[in-house]
């Protein structure tokens, strides 16, 4: 029954124009970095920082929007002779399968194509594009937590700009304030900590560590490598993502659970 | 058919239905009140829609928590139709066929209501009647043996009204149970046999239509529900 609910929800969501567009801006700006970009690792860089800023905007928008409009439609399903899980679950992978496949199509395909000559790339662009798919779930799975939770719009729409802005944009400033004012202290251990906090903060790990760019790594990269070391770095990242993407989302299902409709 | 056994619903500070004990057996019934009274409240419990703190519903005598399955015997319209925009008229009846792993003769709903022009319009450039038809078709396509139908006629022209009228009374000829909410209670009046009036969360009359009658004295069912929402009001009416 999920699978049946799922497929009909992504049937709804591929037919959307927003799908449509996220998917030819990932594809247009990966094929004119290809393109006017020489050195791999700068085109890479470049498309990292894009995912981090666009995906979680993106999938956030998108699903709240996306729950909000079809409220009745989820309320109507309901009344027919379908469990509540399946019901979420349909609602989960029918708006989080497209949001992947956008990502696959819009960067998976160039990078196919542009990476062939440059083989050695070829694992690094294959997980830029999987964080990109981690954080899509990951924000999907708190607009749904926010879309059960609240029941304006408005105020869902606020909190989870918040959420974002503050894992985008304030984040950093956070760490730097902690690091300077407990200077005295082995601050590196803090700063690690924190990153743990942040799935953006995560991916861009993940990916930095495995570039080996030392000049680029910033801050909790260089740490992180330091404490960690390449391999167990990247495994408690991973790790600390897939918390990320379930937790959010089962506190969602929990919520669908008991809700009044 | 349906029975409702001591049903509290309360949502933060608001007591929506307090205490709600009420019968609905084959035939028509009609639930009235007064805006905000707890009619929907309790038909969203029926569906399992909304979750009761205390009380148990039974529908055919099975409990309604934690049993999807007893919704295969429950037809619902809701007061607002909504499907997913994109979807077509057509799409919108397969995919009920396709939820409820049930597959029926679609074409004789679709001539009696006049919807052949539509089928492949999205839903999303449907007038707000025509809305109310898929509705009404997808509620009473599988032939379920309990109707419940929240405000259905509004929105619909005079000749969708007429011949969902008709079909009521056929349905109701085949001894189903429907319940039926209405602000326009003239409507209710040639299709209702009984009347369950809510107010505040409670109910105040429950009974024949008749019964109705002789208990407020009056000739018609649209003065007899004004006169137990003025009484209840203070006379102020609703």
């Amino acid at each position: 029954m999920t699978w049946k609910i799922m497929r009909w929800v992504a049937r709804d969501v591929l037919r959307s124009s927003w799908i449509f567009f996220y998917t030819a801006f990932f594809l247009a700006l990966s094929i004119a970095f290809f393109t006017f970009f020489e050195e791999p690792s700068r085109i890479l860089l470049s498309l990292l920082n894009l995912v981090l800023m666009v995906v979680p905007l993106v999938s956030l928008i998108f699903s709240l929007t996306y729950l909000f409009n079809n409220r009745n439609f989820i309320l109507l399903t309901l009344t027919q002779p379908v469990a509540r899980r399946s019901v979420f679950w349909g609602y989960w992978g029918g708006i989080g399968g497209p949001l992947a496949l956008s990502l696959l199509v819009g960067m998976g395909l160039p990078m196919v194509f542009y990476l062939a000559g440059h083989v050695s790339y070829a694992p690094l662009g294959a997980l830029m594009v999987a964080g990109g798919i981690l954080l899509s779930q990951i924000f999907l799975g708190i607009a749904l937590w926010l879309a059960f939770a609240f029941e304006d719009r408005l105020k869902a729409l606020a909190v989870g700009l918040l959420v974002w802005m503050a894992l985008t944009f304030f984040y950093d400033g956070l760490i730097l304030t902690v690091i300077i004012l407990a200077s005295a202290y082995p601050v590196e251990k803090i700063a690690v900590g924190l990153s743990f906090l942040n799935p953006l903060d995560l991916v861009r790990l993940l990916v930095l560590m495995q570039m080996d760019v030392a000049a680029l790594m910033g801050f909790t990269a260089a740490v992180f490598k330091k404490f960690l070391g390449s391999a167990w770095g990247t495994v408690t990242a991973v790790l600390a993502l897939m918390v990320w993407v379930v937790f959010p989302t089962f506190q969602a299902a929990v919520r669908f659970q008991r809700k009044d409709f | 058919m349906v029975q409702v056994r001591n049903v509290t619903k309360r949502y933060d500070s608001v007591e929506a239905l307090k205490g709600v004990s009420v019968r609905f057996p084959r035939g028509v019934t009609a639930l009235v009140g007064p805006n905000a009274s707890g009619k929907t409240t309790l038909l969203k419990c029926i569906l399992g829609l909304v979750l009761p703190q205390e009380g148990e519903i039974r529908v055919m005598g099975e409990p309604v928590t934690g049993h999807p399955e007893i919704r295969r015997h429950i037809g619902y319209m809701p007061q607002m139709v909504q499907f997913p925009e994109s979807l077509t008229v057509e799409e919108i009846l397969d995919w009920v066929q396709d939820i409820r792993g049930q597959r029926v003769k679609v074409e004789p709903w679709i001539q009696w209501l006049q919807l052949e022009a539509f089928l492949d319009k999205p839903f999303g450039t449907l007038s707000g009647g025509t809305r109310q038809k898929v509705g009404m078709v997808v509620a009473l396509m599988f032939d379920p043996p309990i109707l419940i139908l929240d405000e259905p006629t509004a929105g619909l022209d005079p000749l969708s009204n007429a011949l969902f009228k008709e079909r009521i009374q056929e349905e109701k000829a085949r001894g189903k149970t429907i319940v039926l909410t209405s602000h326009i209670i003239s409507e209710l009046e040639t299709l209702a046999d009984r009347v369950v009036f809510l107010l505040e969360g409670r109910v105040v009359f429950e009974g024949s239509r008749d019964d109705l009658l002789d208990h407020t004295g009056e000739t018609s069912m649209e003065r007899a529900v004004a006169r137990l929402m003025a009484g209840a009001n203070g006379g102020n009416g609703e």
